[in-house]
């Protein structure tokens, strides 16, 4: 019943939409870096930015200007933060993950 | 921004893809991009370094370089924005679509063009392609060599040796001599193996080669090692293909062959099959002159008296061959002086760059393999260039033609705000749209065609799309990029401006001006392409007749129904009572009129020349004359032609050498006479002369006069001969007048007699005139192929011929139809349309043909005969392309024309 509702989410959305809850402040750069820590796979930065652009259009995410900082040549920062239906999906996906888990017969 | 970072300064992106990304990057955009980017590459800095963090700062800008990041709506990007291509291709699409005849002509004709042209270029770039796999070719020379005006290919045994010594630029001599010079040209190779099952094949590439000719060359080994195979005096090398017949699949190295029966060779290495584009060809290197390979049996004689060997040296990378050339008369009077003086020949050495040796050979006798030629190379890409012209031609005309049919359009975009810019890039687009798919249509035509052209050219130039060298030639792309850019650009340029030129108000309003130098600029450009065709059509005819007349002219003899048999190579004391059996036994054979042992046989160059003079002039009155030995018999067999004087008589014959005889009778030809400087043949007979022959003058008696006669192909001029009663030699031929009754039985005949009379000697035949005719081979084939892409050229000019007068005629069909109504007879129109088209092919005439009468004369001076040009190539250009205008043309018009005029004109 909620399998059917939820929404489709590819692999690297959905690490990175975990990614954007853990990370403090979530915009491109520090996703990327969380990405390359956590998985240790590397990872380009426009891909991230295609990712996120995806989440956010999906409503999974939304975003704001944040401020500028010297390293980054005086540009500012698009700050991401999960929305309350990204946390949603994120923890029905994992429901039904544990739901398809425990009837596996070899683990019980 | 990134300026203001002054202290960082050397620690930055690379400024000009930074550059790249703010210009194409929607400003919204910039802060998160740029500003990651930056980061991202800050941080890379630290933890790959500087080098990495670049490359990686510029593959990201190049990631991000995507519609989405895109600036929008910048009216600057109008002719790029991205949303209009999709609604160009859709419109390209659909106007193809929409006249589908029409696009098929245009696509088809273009691809017929690329297919012609991809096919010379594949056979060009082959040709160009012989040798260029050797690692050091370009410091690899053969040593030519020069006596008097024979030039020869191969040159002494001594010859190599002695320039490593002498010379510190030289840096290795190899060898190479084919084995016909020890035992024939067909030698049998068998292996036994362990059960006793014995496997025989005859091979006839071989050559016995220096060790070193391994390493100077780069002929892949499969097995073994190029660098020491064939050390050993009794090992052999073999091909790829020779060791899969001998062996299968297993790897043979060490096993044993047997040389005709006899010598036994360890194998020693396997070499990858020589590939076509060498030009030296050969399937087993017999290790000859390993060391003390010959040990007591060499003559130290022969190493200047034996010019068979092909001889290639490796200068050192900085040496000069030009220079090197400069030092070698010297190196001639050193080795050969003593030659020189007593026979008075004059000797020059050579040095040919192995890259030369295919297409830039002059001919070179004792060449064992076919050369090409660099005139036919540059004439074939020349054809090409055209055939492409007149694909292109076509394009240009038939979108510019059919463009006024796209005018509404055109003025509707007008209208809507589209700039010319716009319009031209759509129309380029278009055009660079079927010319892509010209080109896929072109590349499946060449791999359907390519087995064809493979039995036209007699070459194996790949069979496959994937074995083509074409594909591997970064050449070939460069030229076909640029075939397609230029050619979407210079075809699809005019149309586009044609066509965003159209006044949107005037269009609109249903007016169609024709623009006065549009239809000249087309009337133009057709005319071209019938000059080109005129020029195609006249070249093709007179090569055509040219190779005709070459072999139908009378040749001074009667070449038909000539038998011709290989003497026998082992000649003992009882030779020549064996050939008078032989002779005798073969006359009783009622199908055999007659049977004539000689030197040399009409064909072929002959091989010996030497000095001649009259008894009563000094050296240096000497003229050269080739050395022709015949059988009293060779006059009738042949039907040779006696101008004056008698025919070789029995007691002529020579029993060995001239020992004896004084003076030695002769007979001299027509061509001799004049250089001997007598006015009448009836004057030279019984005249004395001296000729040489060996180290020593010998004095001779003219007894005859023979009619000249066409010893080589009609390419070269007659030969000065000087006739000998022939003398017991060996290896020579045996020449057999035979009744074509049953050909078959009676060769089954003749063999029989020879292996009962000569035992142990293989029996080699061939027939004169084929044997005449290869000379005729690249001519023939050069011929044909020229045919060919003349008539490929023709066909895509029909085709847009047909294209254009098929607009013609759809432009005018309320004109005709008006016509009709007034009375106009269907004659009469087709007279009207046509008129404009006879009036061009005229003029293409005139202008082409001046042309090709002089390329014609070039080409022709090839030829010592040469065929008349006539005026028949004046009138067959002009009227096959008056005739295939005029049936297009025609056909079109009443075609039209006789359908109901109401009909045209009811329809708005």
């Amino acid at each position: 019943m909620i399998y059917d509702m939820l929404p489709n989410l590819g692999q690297l959305e959905e690490s990175v939409l975990l990614l954007v809850m853990i990370v403090d402040e979530a915009y491109g750069v520090s996703v990327a870096q969380a990405y390359e820590e956590k998985t240790g796979n590397t990872i380009s930065i426009p891909a991230i930015h295609t990712v996120l652009k995806r989440l956010e259009k999906k409503g999974m995410l939304r975003s704001q200007m944040g401020e500028a900082t010297a390293e980054r040549g005086g540009r500012r920062k698009r700050l991401f933060e999960a929305t309350p239906y990204g946390y949603q999906v994120i923890s029905q996906l994992r429901e039904n993950r544990l739901k398809l888990w425990s009837l596996i017969p070899k683990f019980n | 921004m990134a300026a203001e970072r002054d202290n960082k300064s050397s620690v930055a992106p690379p400024k000009w893809a930074n550059r790249f990304l703010e210009w194409y990057c929607a400003a919204e955009l910039l802060d998160e991009v740029q500003g990651d980017l930056y980061e991202a590459f800050y941080f890379r800095v630290n933890k790959y370094g500087l080098q990495k963090a670049k490359w990686l700062f510029v593959k990201e800008v190049l990631l991000f370089c995507r519609p989405s990041s895109f600036k929008k709506n910048a009216p600057s990007h109008y002719v790029t924005n991205p949303d209009m291509f999709q609604n160009y291709l859709k419109i390209a699409f659909r106007n193809l679509v929409k006249s589908k005849a029409f696009s098929a002509i245009n696509a088809f004709g273009l691809a017929l063009g690329l297919a012609a042209c991809f096919l010379i270029m594949q056979y060009v770039l082959f040709e160009l392609s012989y040798d260029q796999f050797h690692q050091d070719g370009d410091r690899i020379y053969r040593v030519i060599h020069d006596v008097n005006e024979t030039k020869s290919a191969a040159t002494h045994p001594g010859v190599g040796p002695a320039l490593e010594a002498d010379f510190p630029e030289v840096e290795a001599y190899a060898r190479a001599v084919h084995q016909s010079i020890f035992m024939g040209d067909i030698a049998a190779w068998s292996y036994v193996d362990e059960v006793g099952n014995t496997k025989v094949f005859n091979e006839e590439h071989v050559y016995s080669v220096d060790p070193s000719f391994l390493t100077m060359f780069s002929f892949p080994f499969i097995y073994g090692d190029p660098a020491q195979a064939l050390d050993d005096v009794s090992s052999v090398v073999i091909s790829e293909t020779v060791a899969e017949k001998f062996f299968g699949a297993e790897n043979p190295l060490g096993k044993t062959l047997l040389l005709d029966g006899g010598r036994s060779l360890t194998i020693t290495g396997v070499f990858k099959d020589v590939s076509e584009n060498s030009h030296i060809k050969f399937d087993i290197l017999v290790s000859y002159f390993a060391r003390s390979g010959w040990g007591d049996s060499w003559n130290p004689n022969w190493d200047w008296r034996w010019p068979e060997f092909f001889t290639y040296v490796r200068l050192t990378p900085s040496a000069d061959p030009q220079q090197l050339e400069t030092k070698l008369p010297e190196f001639v009077s050193k080795y050969l002086g003593d030659v020189t003086e007593e026979l008075g020949w004059e000797y020059r050495f050579r040095l040919q760059p192995i890259l030369d040796i295919h297409l830039k050979s002059p001919n070179l006798t004792k060449e064992r393999e076919v050369h090409g030629n660099e005139q036919t190379i540059y004439f074939l890409t020349l054809i090409a260039v055209l055939i492409l012209v007149i694909a292109w031609i076509n394009y240009i005309n038939l979108s510019s033609s059919k463009s006024i049919e796209r005018a509404r359009e055109v003025g509707l975009r007008k209208v809507v705000g589209a700039s010319k810019s716009q319009l031209v890039v759509q129309f380029l687009l278009e055009s660079v749209l079927l010319n892509f798919l010209a080109i896929v249509l072109a590349l499946i035509i060449v791999v359907v065609a390519l087995p064809y052209f493979n039995q036209l050219t007699g070459k194996n130039i790949g069979t496959s799309l994937w074995e083509l060298n074409l594909l591997h030639d970064t050449r070939f792309w460069l030229v076909l990029v640029s075939i397609v850019l230029l050619g979407s650009c210079l075809a699809g340029l005019y149309p586009a401006l044609v066509l965003s030129s159209f006044r949107a108000v005037t269009v609109l309003k249903g007016k169609f001006f024709r623009s006065g130098t549009g239809i000249v600029m087309r009337k133009t450009l057709v005319g071209a392409q019938f000059v080109i065709s005129v020029a195609l059509i006249a070249g093709t005819l007179m090569v055509f007749k040219q190779v005709s007349f070459m072999r139908n002219q009378d040749l001074g003899y009667e070449q038909e129904q000539l038998l011709v048999v290989k003497s026998p190579r082992v000649a003992d004391s009882t030779y020549r009572h064996r050939l008078e059996t032989f002779k005798t036994e073969l006359k009783r054979d009622p199908n055999i009129q007659n049977m004539a042992p000689s030197s040399e046989i009409p064909g072929k160059l002959i091989s010996q020349m030497n000095g001649i003079r009259n008894r009563d002039e000094s050296v240096e009155a000497n003229v050269s004359a080739f050395h022709f030995y015949i059988d009293q018999e060779f006059i009738d067999t042949y039907s040779f032609e006696l101008v004056a004087g008698r025919n070789f008589r029995e007691e002529d014959r020579l029993q060995s050498r001239f020992e004896g005889v004084n003076p030695v009778p002769v007979m001299i030809n027509e061509k001799l006479l004049a250089s001997l400087g007598y006015q009448s043949a009836e004057e030279a007979i019984a005249q004395l002369i001296y000729f040489g022959l060996g180290p020593k003058d010998w004095e001779g008696e003219i007894v005859g006069v023979i009619k000249n006669h066409h010893q080589r192909s009609l390419k070269d001029d007659y030969d000065p001969i000087l006739f000998f009663p022939v003398l017991g030699f060996s290896g020579q031929y045996f020449t057999i007048k035979l009744n074509m009754q049953n050909p078959t039985k009676t060769v089954a005949f003749v063999e029989d007699q020879y292996e009962s009379a000569f035992p142990g000697n293989a029996f080699e035949y061939f027939f004169l005139d084929d044997y005449f005719d290869r000379q005729y081979a690249a001519d023939q084939q050069f011929g044909r192929v020229f045919g060919l892409f003349s008539g490929l050229a023709l066909i895509v000019a029909c085709l847009g011929l047909f294209g254009l007068a098929t607009f013609m005629i759809s432009q005018r069909v309320k004109e005709i139809a008006i016509r009709k109504v007034l009375g106009a007879t269907l004659s009469s129109m087709v007279y009207l349309f046509s008129k404009d088209f006879i009036r061009l092919i005229l003029l293409a005439n005139i202008i082409a043909l001046p042309l090709v009468y002089l390329g014609v004369q070039h080409w022709l001076n090839n030829f010592a005969f040469q065929v008349n040009i006539g005026w028949l190539i004046f009138l067959i250009p002009a009227t096959i392309l008056l005739i295939i205008s005029l049936s297009t043309v025609g056909f079109q018009t009443i075609k039209t024309g006789s359908t109901n005029p109401v009909q045209s004109l009811r329809q708005e």
